[in-house]
């Protein structure tokens, strides 16, 4: 069943993951295009460290796009077709989300290699200046990470109920109008910045999104 | 004026010359200062107050040295907001904040016209400014005015902060990065563990800055990176350096052009966060002030160190602050796999289907 499953989900998704894919192999190797250039001046390793700081804003905004699709994907023929296939299924409802969620970590794998892949490739044809070092595995390791979870936050999201989906968007709204409210009475208090900080410093659930994502670094 | 008042002036002059010799040695004369300098400010704010009242009222607001004129309306925020800025000022500058009390501030909002004020020294905030904005501002007017009051060696030294206003983690790590790659033999030497290398590096030592700082290939490699633009009437010197190879028409080129230093300002604010740090409340005073005396010697009294430790110290400051690269930290990576575990159990635990 779990290869039926993946099987489906492969064919709703191959259109729109094939180009991620490839867009995951270039990334890596559009980073170090500067690398190496013989016009390049006598500060070059510190040119080539901002050009990766600026390539670096890609992976966690590649990580999160192709997340999302695959969540979506994951659920949309069901939500479609009103769960009646796998309600007529004879296993319980966290089985059929546990395959479905395998289904779509599978297919993410193939990503994950592919910008292994294009990392090691990038950093293995680059000239690369002297005190600086390449982390092709660290940096795949690292995408690895924030792909799987944001595809389990947008996969948690998507499986719930509509009144789930709407719980979390009236949260989110809530918490902008109660600042905006506070703002207005006069009262200063800094309820988005700290939210956000405990969503994006360690041990909250999005700090693998923050930091240096730079294939070449000090 | 008559022959005898001549003589009566003549006569109190000399009586009171003792009093005025003994008066000239340098503790009276800081007190004299002193004393001067309070009287400035008063008067600074007086008139300020006068100019206030008869134009627009103003409030002031005092914390520590701090005194800011700012609408009434505006008051509480700069109150809440400037005894924060105090504290950090404070504690960054120590006893030298103290002169802040000389040149009273003036705050107002941006969108809004200037309180008619001369004199005073202009603080602006954004209209949706908060007490955070507002403190910010604060320090960043009360760090410009420090410079203000040191000398030019130094101020010139550091750039146009002595302190930055990023935190020193980043500060430090951003000069890491220097050190790592710029393209400078003194630098490399620097990093290998030379004092001497770092002192040169960072540009406290005398001397011709394009010998110190860069070998002749290095040179020759600066002169090339220069534009056709920059070079202008120096072409044939530029062409001497790179196609021929001589040493000095490099020199003469990068002379004329100007030598970009090989550590920036981040490096150099660091050493000088170091080294007040490490001197106490008084070391900005000690560093600030002296020029009879040579940078790396005035960095060495406000330290209270040696210059050779202090700088072996900024170096190891400099290199444990290393940016973390991509790699993760075991922790991380289990926190990560936590939560990714956590959301998917999120996803299977329902039992509704719609």
């Amino acid at each position: 069943m779990f290869r039926m499953i993946l099987f489906t989900q492969w064919k709703w998704s191959r259109l729109t993951l094939l180009p991620l894919v490839v867009a995951a192999f270039a990334l890596p190797l559009l980073s170090v295009q500067g690398a190496g250039n013989p016009q390049t001046t006598p500060w070059e390793a510190r040119q080539l460290l901002n050009a990766l700081q600026s390539w670096g804003v890609g992976y966690p905004v590649l990580a999160t796009m192709i997340a999302l699709f695959m969540a979506m994907t994951a659920w949309s023929a069901d939500h479609r077709g009103r769960h009646v296939y796998a309600l007529s299924l004879p296993i319980p409802r966290w089985h059929y989300a546990l395959q479905r969620f395998g289904a779509g970590a599978l297919l993410l794998g193939a990503v994950v290699i592919a910008l292994w892949l294009g990392a090691l490739f990038a950093a293995g044809t680059a000239s690369i200046p002297a005190g600086l070092h390449a982390y092709p595995t660290a940096l795949a390791v690292r995408f690895a990470l924030a792909l799987f979870l944001a595809y389990a936050v947008f996969f948690a999201i998507t499986a719930g109920t509509t009144r789930t989906a709407g719980y979390v968007l009236a949260i989110i709204g809530g918490i902008i109008v109660v600042q905006v409210l506070l703002e207005a009475a006069g009262v200063h208090v800094s309820l988005i910045p700290f939210i956000g900080d405990r969503l994006i410093l360690w041990p909250g659930p999005l700090e693998i999104f923050s930091g240096r994502w730079m294939l070449i670094d000090v | 004026m008559s022959e005898r008042h001549r003589w009566v002036i003549a006569t109190l002059v000399a009586s009171a010359m003792p009093a005025i010799v003994t008066a000239q040695d340098t503790t009276a004369l800081r007190q004299r200062l002193h004393r001067l300098e309070l009287l400035r400010h008063t008067a600074v704010v007086a008139v300020a107050r006068a100019e206030s009242a008869r134009r627009e009222r103003l409030d002031t607001v005092r914390s520590g040295a701090l005194v800011i004129l700012v609408r009434p309306g505006e008051a509480w925020l700069v109150r809440q907001a400037s005894a924060v800025a105090w504290a950090r000022l404070d504690s960054l500058y120590g006893d030298e904040a103290a002169t802040l009390s000389s040149t009273p501030m003036l705050f107002f909002l941006l969108g809004r016209p200037r309180p008619q004020v001369a004199h005073l020294y202009p603080v602006i905030a954004d209209s949706a400014a908060t007490p955070p904005d507002v403190a910010f501002q604060l320090v960043r007017a009360g760090s410009a005015v420090i410079r203000a009051e040191a000398d030019t060696v130094l101020s010139n030294w550091t750039g146009p902060l002595l302190l930055a206003e990023v935190p020193a983690a980043t500060e430090n790590a951003r000069a890491y990065v220097e050190l790592v790659t710029a393209p400078s033999e003194a630098v490399r030497r620097c990093y290998a563990g030379t004092a001497d290398a770092c002192a040169a590096a960072l540009g406290l030592l005398a001397g011709d800055p394009a010998l110190q700082w860069y070998d002749v290939a290095e040179r020759r490699a600066l002169v090339a990176d220069a534009t056709d633009f920059r070079l202008g009437r120096l072409r044939s010197a530029a062409d001497a350096c790179t196609l021929a190879g001589s040493d000095s028409a490099c020199l003469e080129v990068l002379h004329a052009n100007g030598i970009q230093p090989p550590l920036s300002t981040d490096a150099r604010q660091s050493l000088v966060r170091l080294t007040l740090a490490s001197g106490g409340r008084g070391a900005l005073g000690r560093l600030a002030h002296g020029t009879s005396r040579s940078l790396s010697l005035r960095f060495a009294l406000a330290a209270g160190m040696p210059v050779d430790s202090l700088i072996l110290a900024w170096r190891r400051t400099i290199i444990e602050a290393k940016p973390k690269p991509v790699t993760i930290a075991t922790a991380r990576a289990w926190t990560a796999l936590g939560w990714i575990v956590l959301m998917g159990l999120m996803a299977f635990r329902s039992s509704r289907w719609r």
